[in-house]
């Protein structure tokens, strides 16, 4: 028996948004300390991780661990017919071939039940492991947002190179090609508007620009964006889900060939 | 006299891949160019994409607002002529009509009002509005070169399940047909060019099945052929009977050029006497007398042999051309004929072109000569060559200011890149100069090559490297990072409590061991050292090889992670390659399923090269069925 009421709906709503371009089908896995999901993108090569601790919930209700697979797209096409101020509910039972969704409006006048077929899916769960970055930056997500917009006109690929002075992506394509800088900022009204570089060691790593647009679907879940480097490990964009948890994307780099040159 | 039929596969980017459209009609150095496949819209035709000097055009576009069937037929005959008035050139057409209904005629310019509309000749038989569905989708342009009347044709695709379509191209060729009948019967010599969706033998398609040549279109196809009791010659298999593998389109989506998996479905077909004093006499026909030569221009074809570049289902490589390659004829003896002018079809005729938004240049000239022009588009008569001539070349001029003046964007958008204008904000001094702890994000754009420190030339070079690294080469990024990871270990070897995982890493990089190690020191440690300021000096080590134990603990961890997320995608059976990743598209059961297919691009099943056919499930499937 599952029962998950989730006061905040729109959260779930723009989860499914955030990773419905990324993932066709994930497993959902339910354990007594949260609502989790990892999974791959259709070519292998990025990597999602979602994570909903029971805490967030305001009824949290998971009697033995469950694995839910689904196929986000008709996810999102339900949680699409709930409102922006609706409670979610998601209901399953034991061994069930269903997930039952529950939408109340904030006025408890209306509720509405959807049920959705659950889908076999074979997945091996992967233990990401936690690392440290030679370079962490801290920016407001909608800023990154907009530079991966930018530089995907211009060029396939980002660079991001963190040094002293600030982070910096640039990108190259036929028409030319791009620098935008942005430095450390701590000055602001609003934390969240605040840029925080904490750097180890400068690293220049190169990712596809796809991928980088894919992930800031999920820029609405929160006001920034931590993104981690490290030149050996796969870059993790992180957007915090208030209170609850996080969804982070994971992205091994591209290799330069003059790998040498742009690296310290 | 050279007549080409190209499907061009949308005009405007044909014509941005050419610069401009008298380069891209001029590569043909042909006398009749006709297109197929402009996906042009009426509203859409500007000077630039209908004008060319010395070249006449004719459009046929779609009028239909039927879903899915906007703005992709349409299509166009450009001619070759020295002068569009007065000409006895056979390439200017004496007359020409849009569609092959004669019912098209109301709103083509200046023909409005001035004669009645008619069912052409030989169509009575049919609805008017069934001849206005078939021609409504801009599939004809017929051009009358008074030896011979020419068909610009695009054929009706239907695919094998849809019958609506199935019966929608049975009509259109059936009406067609009989316009085709009336017209030799009235003893004239027809021309039929273009892209007829109809591969009429087992020797114009790849790997034909058995029942391949059952099908009606091909059956009838055959039917019309001279050596089946028909009157028309299928000109390529004239000129060269036997021949194999000659083919003019490949299906776009599965990298078929590469095998030449490819079908003949541009034609060109004639019928009709010869010019000759002696034509009822035995071997003499419009073929034997009057075609030299017919073949394909495999040069325009996307893919070139030299191509090194494999197609990885679609991911690495962005063709630039059309899916069909031209095909073109020669045509021998054929006398002028006399003086005429261009018909009121012509696109120098048409509102948009003629007569809409003018640039300031233009309209100055055009007030000079604007009665002279007047008298001309109303009655569309030169009595006498003389004196209207100059308001012609006038006018003729004036499209072409226009499609010059705005700039309008040619592929010469593109090539200007080597200006090098810069914009480039410089970053460096900027940042520095600024005030502390502001935020400044320096936008800047370069145009041309400055970012770059190397050459163009080689830069192109490292380019096509860089499309060619497909992001899976994930893998060799470890073993690279690997080394890295070793000379970390072996830098933190002076402690004694990291046995195992020195163990598990290799000694052999002894030279990257010093690089690595006094980069951690100069640049880690003095900042960790900070951390722990109460740490005493000797403890730096220590501190170092923690936060490294756990790194390399977490790099061989992502290469697993890595390696997992790899073989988790299937090796096709043939050539023991990655698969690419499919969403099902199409409605039914199946829609939304994920599946994996080789990677390779399709050809004949004989070449082991060639696409394996290798087929399986992502492994995910609705519950409870």
């Amino acid at each position: 028996m599952l029962e998950l009421r989730l006061v905040q709906g729109s959260l779930l709503k723009k989860v499914l948004e955030a990773l419905k371009d990324l993932v066709n089908d994930a497993n959902f896995d339910c354990s007594a300390t949260g609502f989790s999901l990892q999974a791959m993108d259709s070519s292998h090569v990025a990597l999602v991780a979602l994570l909903l601790r029971s805490e967030g919930f305001e009824h949290y209700r998971c009697d033995r661990n469950l694995s839910m697979g689904m196929n986000l797209n008709n996810m999102s096409k339900m949680l699409k017919c709930a409102g922006n101020d609706d409670i979610i509910t998601i209901k399953a039972d034991d061994g069930s071939d269903t997930v039952t969704f529950m939408f109340e409006s904030p006025t408890q006048d209306k509720i509405a039940d959807f049920e959705m077929k659950l889908m076999d899916i074979d997945s091996e769960h992967l233990g990401i492991p936690e690392a440290e970055y030679h370079a962490i930056v801290r920016m407001p997500s909608a800023e990154f947002a907009r530079i991966c917009k930018d530089l995907s006109s211009i060029g396939d690929t980002v660079v991001i190179s963190v040094t002293k002075e600030g982070v910096k992506f640039s990108t190259r394509g036929d028409i030319g090609s791009a620098n935008i800088v942005c430095r450390q900022n701590t000055t602001v009204d609003k934390p969240e508007e605040a840029t925080v570089i904490e750097m180890n060691e400068p690293v220049s790593l190169t990712f596809a620009l796809r991928y980088m647009n894919s992930f800031t679907k999920a820029t609405s879940l929160s006001n920034t964006v931590t993104i981690s480097l490290s030149s050996e490990l796969p870059v993790v964009v992180e957007y915090r889900i208030a209170e609850m948890g996080y969804v982070r994307f994971y992205l091994a780099p591209k290799i330069e060939e003059d790998e040498d040159e742009t690296k310290p | 006299m050279k007549i080409v039929t190209y499907n061009v596969n949308g005009l405007r980017p044909r014509i941005s891949q050419y610069g401009s459209l008298l380069k891209l009609l001029d590569s043909f150095d042909a006398d009749v160019i006709c297109f197929q496949e402009t996906k042009l819209r009426r509203q859409e035709l500007t000077s630039d994409l209908v004008m060319a000097d010395g070249y006449e055009s004719f459009f046929s576009c779609t009028r239909t607002s039927q879903r899915g069937r906007t703005g992709y037929s349409g299509v166009a005959t450009f001619c070759r002529v020295k002068s569009a008035f007065s000409s006895t050139e056979a390439a200017l057409p004496v007359a020409a009509e849009e569609g092959f209904t004669g019912l098209l005629v109301e709103n083509s310019g200046l023909g409005r009002g001035e004669t009645p509309v008619v069912v052409a000749p030989g169509l009575e038989e049919f609805e008017k509005d069934e001849l206005l569905k078939v021609d409504g989708e801009g599939r004809c342009v017929m051009t009358d070169h008074s030896h011979f009347v020419l068909f610009n044709l695009y054929g009706p695709r239907a695919v094998c399940d849809d019958s609506e379509r199935i019966e929608f191209k049975l009509k259109f060729f059936n009406i067609l047909q009989k316009r085709w009948e009336s017209l030799l019967h009235q003893g004239r010599r027809i021309i039929i060019v273009g892209d007829l969706n109809i591969a009429p033998t087992s020797l114009d398609l790849c790997e034909a099945g058995p029942d391949f040549e059952n099908n009606e279109f091909r059956r009838w196809f055959r039917s019309m052929l001279v050596g089946n009791g028909g009157t028309f010659c299928d000109v390529f298999r004239e000129k060269h009977p036997e021949r194999r593998e000659a083919y003019t389109c490949w299906p776009q989506n599965t990298g078929a050029e590469e095998f030449n998996y490819g079908t003949r479905i541009d034609h060109i077909l004639c019928a009709g006497s010869c010019l000759h004093q002696e034509q009822g006499e035995q071997g003499h026909s419009f073929v034997t007398c009057h075609i030299e030569e017919c073949d394909i221009l495999t040069q325009y074809k996307r893919w070139k042999p030299g191509n090194t570049l494999r197609w990885k289902g679609g991911q690495r490589l962005k063709l630039e051309g059309s899916d069909h390659a031209p095909v073109y004829t020669s045509l021998l003896q054929l006398p002028s004929i006399p003086k005429h002018n261009t018909p009121s079809l012509s696109a120098r005729y048409m509102p948009m072109v003629y007569g809409i938004q003018q640039t300031l240049v233009s309209a100055f000239m055009r007030r000079q000569v604007a009665n002279e022009i007047k008298s001309d588009e109303v009655s569309n008569q030169f009595p006498d060559g003389g004196t209207t001539i100059g308001s012609c070349t006038d006018r003729e001029k004036r499209p072409f200011n226009l499609c010059d003046v705005p700039g309008v964007p040619h592929g010469s958008l593109c090539s200007s890149s080597s200006q090098e204008i810069e914009v480039n904000i410089s970053t460096g001094d900027k940042i520095r100069g600024g005030p502390g702890d502001k935020v400044s994000c320096i936008t800047s754009i370069t145009s041309g090559s400055n970012y770059s420190r190397t050459t163009s030339n080689s830069e192109t070079k490292k380019k096509a490297k860089k499309n060619q690294r497909s992001q899976l080469t994930i893998m060799s990024f470890f073993q690279k990072s690997s080394i890295l990871s070793n000379g970390v270990d072996n830098g933190t070897d002076s402690s004694t409590n990291q046995e195992d995982i020195i163990e598990t890493t290799d000694q052999s990089n002894e030279p990257r061991m010093g690089d690595n190690q006094s980069q951690n020191l100069s640049q880690g440690d003095s900042q960790r050292y900070e951390l722990n300021s109460s740490a005493p000096a000797w403890n730096q080590d220590e501190v170092n090889t923690c936060s490294s134990e756990k790194n390399t603990v977490a790099l061989v961890e992502w290469q697993r992670i890595q390696q997992m997320m790899q073989n988790s995608i299937p090796l096709c059976k043939g050539h023991k390659e990655p698969c690419v990743a499919r969403v099902v598209k199409k409605q039914g059961p199946n829609f939304g399923r994920r599946f994996f297919v080789c990677a390779r691009a399709e050809g004949p099943a004989s070449n082991a090269e060639a696409n394996c056919g290798y087929f399986k499930w992502a492994a995910s499937k609705s519950r409870g069925k």
